[in-house]
């Protein structure tokens, strides 16, 4: 989870992601930070994300994105 | 039949006579019923067997995508499978789901670039023939295309990507894509929230008819005080005729800006008001967005049921693409970390913006519209180190009023100047306005009454300024909460002298009659 945190916090400072809620619903990084954010967690994990994980609930807080992370290497 | 008319307010009242009379389980089909009476009497019969014909289609293609997945899921739970073979198994049923939403999104896309491009390629086949060879008088035109359109591949999409399963009841999906109070200029609602409303068995509750009425009203008062009016300015300015003085183009612009914002959200809170009457919930679709301090956050407020269908079925799948990926590597590879990130973000956002603007209309006009945000949204991204860089020397706080109030303009500002794009009819009149204001200004009209003969009068810009400030009032409560709520817990004298004026207000000061065409609100055409 620390390394999906320091991809966080590389996109926006002043944020403390390992507490914050509703990241994306909330607009606390917004669509072109996600696209970044993304390409970062894929190399990072070595995986990759499909269109079907798309969705604010899985990139809303740290913990949604790791499980996702999980979920996506289980597969 | 209009929204704004007195027979569309007489059909509401008895839908939702029937409505409510009928038996809970029933309600749907109530809906359905007013929904293809709706279409009957706007003169839209032809849409009734297009929207059944390609709904059909679209549904049968995600009933097979869900069949596929279904079977997938079976055959990759047999035991003894290992993880390889279990992921060939689930790739070759994605292939054959991605065949049946190829053939819905071809069907739907396809005919929508018919509707959207036949005039501009017969114009071109055309040319030089000296007579109309071939013709685009073929195209029918259904109601709300775009919108239907749009709201069927997003529904398509997120079947394909398992964010829901399939609708099982054709005649639901049927009703989703033609309940009457979305399907002329939005919200594009998303299945995964209009279909569950339109499946809840509703009961009677005054509450919800009073809240809906209430904005309905605010809708109308938007529309007709404010909307209404300003064309009547605008409709004078924008005639075709660019050799007006400058500051009257000056002052057209700033006009068509407050015009296209009240005529936009007060068609939508008018459907939203009179779909809360049914207790279904219609998408928010503007969020105050004459608030926004950047055009980001402009854009995630204004139109925002068409500006997160962009995102969603745009720009995310560009921006995940395998293509995309690829170039990215690449560019991390070889090329400088802030050239990379720029490419990055300039190819999703450009082709999002670019069909942004096709979306809206299909001339030079529109495209050049797309491709002014898309440069404006790239540039800001891209130079946002050097922005707070200067921010900083500058000594500028992020909580100085001051500082809010310069973001607030500039946001407006850079909206009117997409408008400005678009609204004078051609880039050439664009142009041709900018010259006015830059070589023959004239402000002294602003002074010797001369305004006052551009289609209004000095007591309609009272009004006009009047409700701007009223609407503007109204916005600062909403930021803070429910107005509708605040208003329900005044006493029973305030609350209804708020709503009796509100009511008189639209009547004595609403535009109607003959030689204005108040039926046409200006998104329709999309």
């Amino acid at each position: 989870m620390d390394k999906i945190i320091a991809i966080l916090s590389g996109l926006k400072s002043g944020v403390d992601f390992a507490t914050a809620e509703g990241i994306v619903t909330n607009k606390i990084i917004d669509s072109i930070d996600i696209a970044t954010m993304i390409s970062s967690i894929e190399e990072e994990f070595d995986i990759e994300i499909g269109m079907e994980y798309m969705e604010n609930k899985n990139f809303d807080t740290v913990a949604a994105i790791w499980k996702m992370v999980q979920e996506i290497e289980e597969e | 039949m209009t929204i704004t008319s007195f027979a569309f307010l007489a059909f509401l009242f008895v839908i939702l006579v029937l409505y409510y009379i009928c038996p809970v389980k029933g309600r749907w089909l109530v809906l359905l019923a007013a929904s293809l009476y709706f279409y009957v009497i706007s003169g839209a019969v032809y849409f009734i067997p297009f929207i059944a014909g390609t709904s059909f289609i679209v549904w049968i293609c995600s009933v097979r995508i869900g069949y596929l997945y279904a079977r997938s899921k079976e055959m990759t739970s047999i035991q003894g499978l290992d993880k390889k073979q279990k992921k060939a198994i689930k790739a070759r049923y994605q292939r054959r789901a991605s065949i049946w939403l190829f053939l819905a999104i071809f069907l739907c896309i396809g005919y929508l670039c018919v509707v959207k491009f036949t005039k501009y390629v017969t114009a071109y086949l055309n040319t030089g023939a000296g007579f109309e060879k071939y013709s685009a008088a073929w195209v029918i035109v259904p109601l709300g295309i775009s919108y239907y359109t749009f709201s069927t591949v997003g529904y398509i999409l997120d079947v394909y990507w398992r964010r829901y399963e399939y609708e099982k009841n054709y005649v639901r999906f049927f009703l989703y894509a033609i309940y009457f109070p979305h399907i002329m200029q939005g919200p594009i609602s998303r299945y995964s929230l209009l279909g569950q409303e339109l499946k809840k068995e509703v009961r009677f509750d005054s509450r919800q008819i009073v809240f809906g009425a209430e904005l309905m009203l605010y809708g109308l008062f938007k529309k007709m005080v404010i909307a209404d009016r300003l064309n009547l300015f605008l409709h004078t300015i924008y005639d075709g005729n660019m050799e007006h003085p400058g500051s009257l183009f000056l002052l057209a612009m700033i006009c068509d800006s407050f015009m296209i914002y009240m005529d936009f959200s007060g068609y939508t809170d008018i459907v939203r008001g009179a779909s809360q009457m049914f207790g279904i919930e219609l998408e928010q679709n503007f969020n105050h967005p004459f608030f926004s301090k950047t055009v980001s956050e402009f854009w995630r407020r204004w139109h925002m049921t068409l500006g997160g269908w962009f995102r969603d079925y745009v720009y995310y799948p560009i921006t995940i693409a395998g293509w995309m990926k690829g170039l990215n590597k690449f560019n991390k590879k070889y090329l400088p970390q802030r050239i990379a990130r720029f490419i990055t973000v300039v190819i999703p956002v450009m082709i999002t913006w670019v069909c942004t603007g096709l979306w809206h209309g299909t001339g030079e006009t529109y495209l050049a519209w797309g491709i002014y945000y898309g440069v404006l949204i790239t540039l800001s991204t891209a130079f946002a180190p050097e922005l707070e860089g200067l921010k900083k020397f500058l000594g500028i706080r992020d909580d100085a009023e001051s500082w809010k109030w310069f973001q607030t303009i500039r946001t407006f500002l850079i909206f009117t100047g997409g408008r400005v794009l678009t609204s004078p009819g051609s880039l050439e009149n664009t142009k041709l306005l900018f010259h006015q204001i830059a070589t023959d200004f004239q402000p002294w009209i602003f002074f010797d009454q001369s305004l006052f003969t551009y289609g209004l009068t000095a007591s309609q810009w009272l009004v006009i300024l009047f409700s701007l400030l009223l609407v503007w009032r109204i916005s600062l409560l909403q930021e803070q909460g429910s107005v509708r709520e605040l208003l329900s817990r005044q006493n029973i004298v305030f609350r209804w002298t708020i709503i009796y004026l509100a009511i008189f207000s639209i009547l004595i000061f609403g535009i109607y009659g003959p030689g204005f065409d108040a039926s046409s609100f200006v998104y329709m055409q999309f």
